[in-house]
């Protein structure tokens, strides 16, 4: 089987392509940086095995993702690149096929027609001709011009080569010296590699520090925008043969007019989130949840009536109808949620709004030592803790990659919305909407603080290099929606479900089970709830002196989603008798064990600020390495605790003696940030890019 | 001559030349296509007008102060 590369710029749809002729499902979006490690798959009846990329512009490395394709081209071995380029963005898409073709590569070009707004017309004979290469065109979303595409690789052609005069402008003379004894295509990628500055190629020949020095100092000052401009050049000269392209600015669009603007960016960002929050929790999704719900329950309730008359009161009777029935009902009740919030991150996604939201965010975001990026990983913190973990990748500053990752965890992701609904909405009622948007805002509050923290001590920020490529905005079509509907209902369903039935039925042994094991649901002197008292007066002090509640925190370290089901279970609660883990039950069992609001709102806040899931941790784990895992983790569990202290005294001091407690916290809050703004008007502050604009007087 | 942090919004300026200390920088904006000679203008400013979203070869791309101020332009 023959390995088959498939590489292009960021957002030209690669994966696009990949899921058209692997059949296969991945994640795509209209956004720069989607994809962060390579995938694989066989396609063509095992002919071929196709392996995904992350975007590149050169084969220069900038970020950790370009990294792991400039290390595939040169390191796997392959019989062919497909290099997917976006019709509307044709020439710079071609300055990565100079670079391919330059080092000797056997590439195909896929013109993707993706852009239908886009008039630009491409000779595709002649453009073959002048570049050397196969070229054809593509709709990799709608499966045009595949046919064609697999034909070639068949072929098996080889380059046709071209002539790489337009690099002849350049002086490769002074570094002769230096490869004498080499053949003349090693030669001269020596040469284009020195004129690139490219330490990584010379490191990867055995060239010392000082060696690299040597030889760089050999090319002029300019090199790197000396080759790239012959290479722009030779590119111009192309487009006019070949290329017959109207005037058009891809990425430009007059919704920016709003979405940039100064004074309605901000609002304009704030209303779609509230919009998708509001659809997720409030309207859409609890419909769904509701019907879902009433459904799991017409099916399970005479499934629980024969499981008693056959069992009785016994360890079978509970361990189904609490722990494998509980926990199935915690999951098909907040199942609609989950998929829509999935749903419309996706579709914002899509969209191109996400990189209007970096550019927007970026000035706050460098305030506390993020990138506009980061909005991205942290919006889908969101959804899910350890996806977002993971797109922490396509960030290009290393310290500010960490940073992100370590924070992403205090978004509130789907798996704590049970909690928030649930115990929230058993004592908020219909105010438990502020309840939840306060938990949101607090998260964001808390990760942004940390960021702050993290940036003035151990992750102080590199360079400042935030660049972003704007996309044209585009919709989501039906047939997409439904995919990103199936593939998460699909993935919550047996990924997390399986957990959470797993875990519900581990959290029910342990508590039907004393320590000479014998069988004591229901009543006092269970394992867990022995060990659960241990450690329980340490919560004391934030409100929860109770081993129910400490024993879900335990089981919360697993998976945030079975915090509610372990509740409900310790409480004895017969999930699938009524309407499963809703508000009235959850009242039933919250009454139990919370001593009051304020003992409620400590809880939430522990449960949005504490460790994330086991699944996470593996993540962050492998993403940002041991030892900031294990500051991420102590970070988390001590900020927990300080913020749920802290509100559950502010609640009860509420509580006695009235709101005028929260004026007098509001006032201190004001005097302290006016005291702190006039220190920093006085104090002398860097501006950071002194390197070239000479303008700070006050140094 | 002046650099692209300095330029006004939607007018437009020829590339005379690009300077940066860090390599890594000067590769990715050449690659991004701003070589001497081509015409650029800056669409859109952030608010607190550390970033510049910024129009070259027939595509947007936003950009921090201090790349803009790496950029070397003359108005047209």
């Amino acid at each position: 089987m023959e390995n088959i590369l498939l590489v292009g710029n960021p957002n030209s749809g690669k994966t696009t392509l990949f899921n058209t002729l692997t059949k296969s499902n991945e994640h795509v979006g209209n956004w720069h940086g989607v994809t962060v490690e390579d995938k694989r798959k066989v396609f063509d009846n095992g002919n071929f095995c196709l392996v995904d990329t992350p975007g590149v512009y050169s084969l220069s490395a900038f970020s950790f993702e370009e990294d792991v394709t400039i290390n595939t081209i040169e390191n796997e071995k392959y019989s062919k690149i497909i290099q997917i380029c976006d019709i509307s963005n044709l020439k710079r898409n071609l300055y990565l096929l100079l670079c391919l073709v330059e080092r000797n590569l056997d590439v195909i070009v896929a013109i993707n027609q993706i852009d239908k707004k886009n008039k630009t017309k491409v000779d595709t004979k002649k453009l073959s001709t002048l570049l050397g290469v196969d070229v054809v065109t593509v709709d990799a979303q709608k499966k045009h011009g595949v046919e064609n595409l697999l034909n070639h690789l068949h072929a098996k052609t080889q380059n046709k080569g071209f002539d790489l005069g337009y690099l002849s402008s350049l002086n490769f003379e002074p570094l002769a010296k230096y490869h004498s004894n080499m053949s003349k295509h090693e030669r001269f990628l020596f040469c284009i590699n020195a004129y690139e500055k490219n330490e990584r190629y010379f490191k990867s020949k055995g060239y010392g520090e000082d060696a690299i020095k040597e030889i760089f100092d050999q090319t002029p000052k300019d090199s790197i925008e000396q080759i790239a401009k012959a290479r722009y050049d030779f590119l111009d000269d192309v487009f006019i043969r070949a290329v017959r392209q109207v005037d058009f600015v891809y990425g430009q669009s007059k919704l920016d007019k709003i979405f940039l603007n100064k004074y309605l960016a901000f609002p304009c960002f704030m209303l779609i989130l509230l919009a998708v929050f509001y659809l997720t929790f409030f309207s859409v999704g609890r419909f769904l949840s509701d019907i879902l719900a009433d459904l799991l329950n017409m099916i399970t309730t005479p499934l629980v009536t024969k499981l008693y008359s056959a069992f009785g009161d016994s360890f079978v009777y509970y361990l189904f109808s609490d722990a494998i029935f509980g926990g199935l009902a915690t999951i098909v009740s907040f199942l609609p949620q989950v998929v829509l919030l999935f749903l419309f991150l996706s579709i914002l996604e899509d969209s191109g709004y996400l990189s209007r939201v970096a550019f927007v965010f970026e000035d706050i975001c460098a305030k506390v030592g993020l990138s506009g990026k980061s909005v991205y990983t942290l919006l889908m913190g969101f959804g899910c803790s350890t996806s977002a973990i993971m797109t922490s990748r396509n960030l290009d500053n290393n310290n500010g990659r960490i940073k992100t990752a370590m924070i992403c965890s205090y978004m509130s992701c789907t798996a704590k919305i049970p909690i928030y609904t649930a115990i929230g909405g058993a004592f908020f009622g219909a105010q438990n909407i502020f309840v939840i948007i306060a938990l949101y805002i607090v998260g964001i509050v808390t990760a942004l603080v940390i960021s702050k923290i993290l940036d003035k001590t151990i992750l102080k920020s590199e360079a400042k290099s935030f660049f972003l490529e704007f996309p044209p905005y585009r919709t989501t079509s039906p047939k997409r929606i439904l995919k990103i509907l199936w593939k998460n209902t699909k993935s919550f369903l047996f990924k997390v479900g399986s957990v959470m039935i797993s875990m519900n039925v581990i959290i029910f042994l342990l508590s039907s089970f004393d320590f000479k094991f014998k069988f004591v649901y229901g009543k006092s002197g269970s394992i867990l709830e022995s060990l659960s008292k241990i450690i329980a007066p340490i919560f004391g002090p934030i409100g929860f002196n109770n081993w129910a509640i400490v024993s879900a925190l335990i089981a919360g370290f697993v998976a945030k989603e079975i915090v509610v089901s372990s509740i409900a279970m310790f409480n004895g609660i017969d999930a699938s008798a009524s309407k499963l883990i809703s508000e009235s039950i959850m009242l039933e069992s919250s009454v139990v064990f919370f001593a009051s609001k304020a003992s409620v709102l400590s809880f939430l806040i522990f449960c949005l600020l504490y460790t994330p899931c086991l699944a996470s941790i593996s993540m962050l784990l492998e993403e940002i390495g041991k030892k900031f895992t294990l500051i991420a983790i102590a970070i988390q569990l001590v900020v927990a605790y300080i913020l749920s202290f802290m509100v559950y005294n502010i609640s009860l001091a509420v509580e006695i003696w009235g709101v005028s407690v929260l004026v007098g916290i509001f006032a201190l809050i004001v005097v302290c940030l006016a005291v702190f703004c006039i220190y920093r008007h006085f104090k002398y502050k860097k501006c950071g890019f002194c390197e070239n604009c000479n303008k700070c007087k006050r140094n | 001559m002046m650099t692209l942090n300095d330029a006004k919004l939607k007018h437009r300026y020829k590339i005379e030349s690009v300077t940066f200390s860090d390599p890594k920088f000067l590769r990715r904006i050449a690659e991004l296509g701003f070589t001497r000679g081509q015409v650029v203008s800056i669409k859109y400013r952030s608010l607190l007008k550390e970033v510049g979203l910024v129009e070259v070869r027939g595509y947007l791309v936003s950009m921090k102060a201090n790349l803009l101020k790496g950029i070397f332009v003359r108005e047209i």
